[in-house]
């Protein structure tokens, strides 16, 4: 097994039929690599296609082209070696958060005794902060809790990859600092590879040691990747009071920014090809920024 | 016409901004490709020559700048502080020039040139990208003109097979000319605050390795100090039309950096200069040094750098240098 090579994800493309029945390519050419127990972030705007990559990787959503191979192995649908945790946790109303850990970990620790499966269980909801919550049903627990025990369920399976889709968009600032912490920890003693998707740069750049960042669609792909050379385990304060913090903050937003003005750009130049006859010559020079047309 | 209004053109070296690069020397191989003989030399702006030293120059492989560059297949940067020692480089003050680079011309396996340029004071950059261990390419030397922050974010930036300038010519093994505009659809790099020096990118494949090229080299232009007047790649194509038996490669697209702004054109009828330069430049089948003298020029021009850039065993592009 190649630990430099430990997540490969190659020319991955996928696409999808547009009103009109023709397939259009949501993401084309996506190449990344993770090596093992590296924590990457996946940045872009809002419908570039990071969900779409992500649940590819799950085996949740079927590839079009390219390929996937997750520790030497190709990725052909879903498997408790790739945990998900998505925005909502999606637990089970009638179960506690213990016999929601539970029920994957009975999937996964098969061979175990019930006393080891029953210790396995309280770890993880212990490590996630749930230590007196086990018995306590999702209606009982705010979102925050409730997504500690959607980690637990995840971390609970040993996966070889983790998968966070916008883990914590849905928290305030203050739960979601604090979930970071508790994922970082994790992490760091148990070193599974992780893709995050995330919208918050500052989350990006204090969790993860690269930041992929991601071209608008269609045909999104891997526009840059950052590496984040902070060292292990973190400090929030330290990475926060880094000289360097701030220029990789800037980077990023400013990725971010200019896929802004792509999409304008796209769109601009949809509507020109429209209307205009076809051009022997193009100035490339534009005048004045292309504005986001209304109601696009 | 092939493409934009010839008067960017003809007004472009009446009062020529100051260039990056400021030295340009071609060497080409002998009959047997045992040595490298230096065939021309040009200076641009401000640099003075200083008297040749001896008559021919000539080196071995691996030895030298321009040999060093030949036998490892790759581009050699000298930086600032050593350009001093490189005693063929016929400038008066060397310290004019911060920065010289080797890049060698294969067709093939078959070393067809290798060109040196010297870099001056201004904003630009010269970076070699090569792959690392996960097949990502990152930065493995380089030299920057000004842009602190370009320089920094660059070494934490990394380009999978495909992604930006670097990964986009590696994975075609052809060159790339890109503008970089704020709103376009391309972009060469986000570093953060202080982007408006960098006005384009081109990239140039070098070497091969297992159907790829070994090293990319990413020359960035800025608006201030471009890297040369006029530049333009051409894309060429083998025509129809046999000339002694030979077919002839035609131009069918140019990407053009004038003035600091970007053009890309494409046509049919190209213009005379063009069409004579890359006549000549197909048929030496080498790097080309020519002066107005020894060829048609634009206007005001001085001298044109052609490298051909061949990919299998096809002439595909030609990059200019106009000064
Ligand atoms: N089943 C589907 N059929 C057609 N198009 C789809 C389908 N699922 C997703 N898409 C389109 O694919 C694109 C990418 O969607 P995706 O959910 O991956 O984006 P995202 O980057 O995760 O966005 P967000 O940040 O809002 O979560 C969107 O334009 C979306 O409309
Ligand atoms: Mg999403």
């Amino acid at each position: 097994m190649n630990e430099n090579r430990y997540v490969e994800i190659a020319n991955l493309t996928k696409a999808y039929p547009n009103p009109f029945g023709q397939d259009i390519a949501v993401v084309k050419d996506f190449n990344l690599i993770l090596r093992k127990g590296e924590i990457v972030s996946v940045i872009g705007h809002s419908g570039c296609g990071k969900s779409t990559v992500l649940t590819m990787l799950a085996g949740l959503n079927p590839i079009t082209s390219g390929s996937l191979i997750v520790d030497g192995r190709e990725v052909a649908g879903p498997g408790p070696d790739r945990a998900v945790v998505f925005q909502s946790p999606c637990l089970l109303p009638w179960m506690t958060s213990f016999e929601n850990v539970m029920l994957g970990i009975n999937q996964v620790y098969s061979h175990g005794t019930k006393v080891e499966r029953k210790q396995i269980c309280e770890y993880y909801l212990s490590i996630v902060g749930l230590a007196d919550s086990m018995h306590k049903y999702p209606r009982e627990m705010s979102g925050g809790m409730q997504q500690r025990v959607g980690i637990a369920r995840a971390i609970a399976l040993k996966p070889r990859m983790l998968l966070l889709d916008e883990p914590f968009g849905r928290l305030d600032s203050l739960t979601r600092m604090d979930l970071q912490d508790v994922i970082l920890e994790i992490l760091d003693r148990e070193r599974v590879t992780t893709m995050l998707i995330t919208h918050d740069v500052d989350e990006a750049i204090y969790m993860s040691d690269r930041v992929c960042m991601m071209t608008n669609g269609p045909e999104a792909t891997v526009g840059q990747v950052l590496k984040i050379p902070f060292a292990r385990p973190r400090v929030r304060s330290e990475v926060l009071d880094h000289a360097h913090y701030y220029d990789f903050r800037a980077c990023l937003l400013s990725f971010l920014q200019k896929q802004e003005h792509r999409k304008a750009a796209h769109v601009a130049s949809f509507s020109k090809k429209l209307l205009d006859a076809p051009v022997e010559f193009v100035e490339d020079t534009v005048k004045e920024p292309a504005k986001e047309p209304v109601g696009v | 016409m092939i493409m934009s209004p010839s008067e960017t053109i003809s007004t472009l070296f009446d009062s020529p901004k100051e260039t990056l690069v400021r030295y340009v020397e071609v060497w080409t191989p002998n009959e047997d490709a045992t040595r490298l003989t230096l065939v021309a030399t040009q200076v641009t702006g401000p640099i003075t020559r200083k008297k040749p030293k001896h008559k021919v120059v000539s080196v071995a492989k691996g030895a030298g700048l321009a040999g060093t560059a030949w036998q490892q297949k790759a581009v050699s940067i000298v930086h600032r502080d050593d350009v001093g020692q490189l005693d063929r480089i016929n400038v008066r003050s060397d310290h004019d020039l911060t920065a010289v680079l080797a890049i060698p011309v294969f067709f093939q396996q078959e070393i067809r040139g290798v060109v040196v340029i010297g870099l001056g004071d201004g904003f630009g950059a010269a970076e070699i990208w090569t792959r690392d261990d996960r097949d990502e390419l990152a930065v493995s030397a380089s030299h920057y003109a000004g842009l602190e922050s370009f320089e920094f974010i660059t070494r934490y930036t990394r380009f999978p097979k495909g992604a930006g300038v670097p990964g986009r010519v590696w994975q075609s093994g052809l060159p790339y000319l890109l503008q970089k505009l704020g709103h376009s659809d391309s972009f060469i790099r986000s570093f953060g605050n202080d982007e408006a020096e960098i006005g384009a990118a081109i990239g140039l494949p070098i070497g091969h390795e297992r159907g790829f090229p070994a090293s990319v080299l990413l020359l960035l232009s800025s608006t201030a100090t471009p890297i040369a007047s006029l530049t333009e790649l051409w894309e060429c194509e083998q025509s129809a039309v046999v000339d002694a038996g030979m077919p002839v490669a035609r131009l069918i697209g140019v990407t053009r950096i004038a003035g600091g702004s970007v053009s890309v054109g494409s046509g049919s009828s190209p213009e005379a200069w063009q069409s004579e330069l890359l006549q000549k430049t197909e048929s030496a089948g080498q790097p080309l040094l020519v002066t107005a003298e020894e060829a048609e020029l634009p206007t005001g021009a001085k001298f044109n750098l052609s490298i051909p850039l061949f990919k299998n065993d096809v002439l595909r592009n030609v990059l200019n240098l106009m000064f």
